[in-house]
């Protein structure tokens, strides 16, 4: 039985950079990302190993593998790092920076980058113009809608900051209870070469172990001439899992992180008392793109058994395994091509069942739904598939995440329903100093941008002076415009042949020509105004003279082209003159220029058209 | 009779029950069971426990872990003091133990006591995870408590059968010091196959272990994960075929078609195996013994809610 997760009081001195699950007691390390931690239960728990289903195009499955290992150089512990497609030592070097330690103090001044809309959201007052609501005021006094974990407090980190700047002086490592349980990185800067220098990795290249032991397994062919090249070569192939993880073995009970074994019999593993506790360091593994290609193996079953192995390793150890898999390699063949990139191979399912937690990304970069751009915020989706269920029952999560709880699942078995209800309801993005799994929404229809009840006083202005040319040119040509207009007047007069209306056409147009010319400027504004709720317009932002370059009908022209006018008219007065007497039109409402009232036609509802809108 | 019992379990509240187990030296033993809302839906005829010489396989998905159901099982045997047998192929002893003191049972004092017996299917296993010869376990100095049987480790063997001898020798020196009805557990028979042996010797196993508890008077349950995904490979769904075939008994848990609920965290099926319906016809059993049902269950902390469809709590 190992010692580690027994349940203990919290007096007892943790290993740097833990905590105890408030759940079980568990002993938890962070992953790097606070709200993957929170999906996992308030961390990646000791003796577990949690696989990362990667994306596909992008590489955000990899950033997570080196978040958790970042964050493991943080913490001191020992970072196995196995990778075959890349050199792990490129992965190492290419590791993050942490907020304000190492970037250059240019960029440190200028910090106010970021982080996203939230983050600029928070910094406004809360007093603020833009908090308040126009509409449905009663929800006002409700709590604001949290999608995401909020952030550490900054009291730790500039904390913890200081306490690295003065043991990098110093020399001295940082105390346990300095290091913080998950660090905020920087990802426009690398580590430091101090950092780098100070780390404890273990670089396992499984591309070049397989060469070594091709090459060894060659000269041994060779040497025995007699036998059969390629027979022998069958025979003993190089099991690359095995190897691997023999090195891992080899390094974990040498470096004394197993608690059942032990290099030689003088010194009791684990057995160290818990004043050693303090010093004890966590054996991170991070296996980048497990099972791609460049592993070569037989059978599946090699993997299976590696991972059933490396369970057995893990759970009598103080370490943890973060592994990437390019699932989307493993499809079956219907499946290969599926939208979202789900792969529900067998081969997966079965790894699935042999890691403790399963999470998979998908990257809107990747997919090729057309989900990106609805949701431009989000870089993708963040599929939970398992929760570690350990010494308990019910997974830790359900009692402790406030993401997956935000996303109505807390199932016993797992969050696994998630894959059936279709659209998993977190997604990620991945900002400078965060990468941030929230729950997922959608953003208003239409976007941000069309998003106004009332016209905000500064749009105006600017559409305003926007408009201000057109205008001019409307009322240069207007004149000139206007006999054409009552030519397209008469015609569809004669074209739809009904006497009554024209009658009426007859009789409001001058005025209204008047009223056109007089209110020109402020009716190119009601333009522009009315356009918000205009839900006909097909092209949303565009003003007269664009639209007109686009080819496209004038706003007023709408009722009148779906009634079957003519388009030859250019400005939109004398369109007007023709769209009102319809009174069910729409754009009948929205022709009418400023202080009109008096002249409405009289099939118009009076409460129709508010003067006011305009 | 025992459906009584379990409705008056219902009625005097779970929590009360359960400290009364605990802490009661002279507790009935037809009370002692693991959930209370699952004890009327299993076999009643030697209630609390299963009827010797039966086979209960496990089926479950990965959105739906039925172990729960093991828990349930060592519990309720360990409880009315009756042998156990865990092989553990996906967990380590510490999760049963702790998982067993929320349930109210102490199974380190039950495995010195010698009624509880884990087998570690975990470590040492496969050819993978031999362990160097440079490492020693550690001996570990408190000798005192060699009284404490000495836990059974499955080493690997390319030969299933040796893994059979290993468990068998077991089961028979717990059979020699006691006539009582032993409980044989295979946690995740799935293990064995993705670990490379091949179909057929583990369906042998199983058969073989089946054998075993009938001639020991005990009860043999298997656990084995039959997700539809998985159905695709020929090995998998040959391994789930046939050992429901092996099965008296077949508990099948899923989760919802419609998805996750607060409430609900999944189904479970009490189904008849080809084994029942052979004693059926055989006039061995009757027909009320194991009606056919289809039920939902939730999770709880240290309980689990078993209930007929549409009676959740967030239903009623």
């Amino acid at each position: 039985m190992s010692s580690f997760k027994k349940r203990v009081p919290s007096a007892v001195v943790l290993p740097a950079g833990c905590r105890l699950s408030a759940y079980n007691g568990q002993v938890l390390i962070s992953t790097g990302v606070p709200s993957l931690d929170d999906i996992l239960g308030g961390g990646l728990p000791l003796g577990t190993i949690l696989l990362i289903q990667e994306d596909r195009q992008t590489s955000y499955g990899q950033l997570l593998l080196k978040y958790f290992l970042r964050q493991g150089i943080v913490a001191g512990d020992k970072c196995a790092v196995v990778s075959g497609d890349e050199s792990p030592e490129a992965i190492v070097r290419s590791l993050m920076g942490i907020v304000g330690e190492e970037s250059d103090p240019g960029l440190t001044a200028g910090d106010d980058d970021d982080d996203d809309d939230d983050a600029k959201k928070k910094k406004s007052g809360p007093g603020d113009n833009d908090d308040k609501l126009t509409i449905a005021w009663r929800y006002s006094n409700l709590k604001k809608f949290e999608s995401g974990v909020g952030e550490r407090p900054p009291a730790i980190s500039s904390r913890v900051n200081a306490a690295t700047s003065n043991s990098s002086k110093t020399g001295a490592p940082p105390t346990a209870s300095q290091v913080p349980f998950c660090e905020q990185f920087d990802l426009t800067t690398r580590i430091s070469a101090k950092a780098l220098e100070s780390a404890d990795t273990l670089l396992i290249d499984s591309g070049e172990l397989m060469r070594s032991e091709e090459e060894s397994l060659d000269s041994e062919v060779d040497s025995d001439i007699d036998s059969d090249m390629t027979a022998d070569r069958n025979k003993q192939e190089v099991d690359l899992y095995r190897k691997v993880l023999e090195k891992i073995r080899d390094n974990l009970v040498e470096g004394g992180f197993s608690t059942t074994m032990t290099k030689n019999l003088n010194d009791s593993p684990a057995a160290t008392p818990a004043a050693g506790l303090s010093e004890r360091h966590i054996f991170r593994i991070g296996i980048n793109s497990i099972a791609s290609p460049s592993w070569r193996s037989k059978t599946p079953h090699d993997l299976y058994k590696f991972l059933h192995a490396l369970r057995g390793l893990l759970r009598f150890s103080f370490g943890a395994a973060v592994i990437t898999i390019p699932a989307h390699l493993y499809g079956t063949p219907d499946q290969r091509h599926a939208l979202d990139g789900s792969t529900t191979s067998p081969f997966i399912h079965k790894i699935e069942q042999l890691c403790d937690a399963s999470v998979r990304i998908e990257s809107f970069a990747g997919a090729q739904t057309n989900a990106a751009s609805a949701a431009s915020a989000y870089h993708g989706l963040f599929h939970v598939h398992k929760v570690p269920v350990l010494n308990a029952l019910v997974p830790s999560s359900t009692k402790l995440s406030i993401l997956l709880e935000g996303s109505a699942k807390g199932t016993g078995g797992a969050a696994g329903h998630n894959t059936r209800s279709g659209m998993g309801s977190l997604g990620f993005k991945v900002r400078r100093k965060r990468f941030a799994i929230e729950t997922f929404h959608l953003p208003p229809e239409g976007g941000v941008g069309q998003r106004r009840t009332s016209a905000p006083s500064d749009p105006v202005v600017s559409t305003k002076k926007s408009s201000e040319k057109p205008s001019k040119e409307s009322s240069s040509t207007s004149p000139s415009s206007s006999p054409s207009s009552t030519s397209t007047s008469t015609s569809s007069k004669s074209a739809s042949g009904a006497p009554r209306r024209t009658i009426s056409i007859g009789s409001e147009a001058p005025a209204r020509h008047s009223h056109s010319h007089s209110h020109n400027h402020n009716h190119t504004h009601s333009h522009t105004s009315t356009t918000t709720t205009d839900a006909h317009d097909p092209v949303p932002g565009a003003s007269g003279v664009a639209r007109k370059m686009m080819g496209l009908p004038p706003r007023g022209l709408q009722g009148a082209v779906s009634s079957g006018c003519s388009t030859t008219s250019t400005t939109s007065t004398p369109a007007s003159t023709i769209a009102t007497p319809r009174p069910a039109g729409p754009s009948a409402f929205a022709r009418r220029p400023l202080g009109q009232g008096s002249s409405r036609p009289p099939g118009t509802p009076p409460g129709g058209s508010n003067p006011l809108d305009f | 009779m025992s459906r009584a019992v379990a409705t008056n379990y219902v009625i005097y509240g779970k929590a009360s029950n359960f400290e009364r187990d605990l802490f009661s030296p002279h507790y009935n033993h037809t009370l002692a069971m693991g959930y209370p809302s699952l004890q009327p839906h299993l076999p009643a005829s030697h209630a609390p426990l299963l009827p010797p010489g039966i086979h209960l396989s496990i089926t479950d998905t990965q959105a739906s872990d039925a172990n729960f159901l093991l828990h349930h099982f060592i519990s309720t045997y360990v409880k009315a003091d009756q042998p156990v047998v865990l092989v553990g192929l996906a967990g380590i002893l510490n999760h049963y133990t702790l998982v067993g003191r929320k349930l109210g049972v102490n199974l380190t004092t039950a495995k010195t006591k010698g009624i509880f017996h884990f087998v570690d299917g975990l470590t040492q296993l496969t050819d993978y995870s031999a362990p160097n010869k440079d490492f020693v376990k550690p001996t570990t100095t408190t000798t005192t408590t060699t009284a404490q049987p000495q836990q059974v480790t499955l080493q690997y063997s390319p030969n299933l059968k040796d893994i059979y001898k290993t468990i068998e020798d077991l089961v028979r020196s717990i059979q020699a010091t006691s006539v009582k009805q032993l409980c044989l557990i295979l946690d995740d028979v799935s293990i064995l196959l993705n670990c490379g042996w091949p179909c057929r010797d583990v369906l042998a196993l199983i058969r073989y272990l089946k054998l075993l508890c009938e001639e020991v008077n005990g009860s043999l349950v298997t656990l084995i994960h039959a997700d539809a995904v998985m159905a695709d490979e020929v090995d998998q769904d040959g391994l789930v075929k046939g050992v429901l075939y092996e099965a008296d008994y077949i508990i099948d848990v899923r989760g919802l078609d419609s998805g996750g609920s607060r409430d609900v965290h999944g189904q479970i099926s009490m189904l008849r195996g080809p084994g029942f319906l052979r004693r059926l016809r055989a006039g061995q059993v009757k027909e009320h013994e194991w009606p056919a049902v289809t039920l939902h269950y939730k999770v709880l902390d240290n309980n689990v809610d078993i209930f007929a469809k549409g009676f959740s709590s967030g239903v009623l």
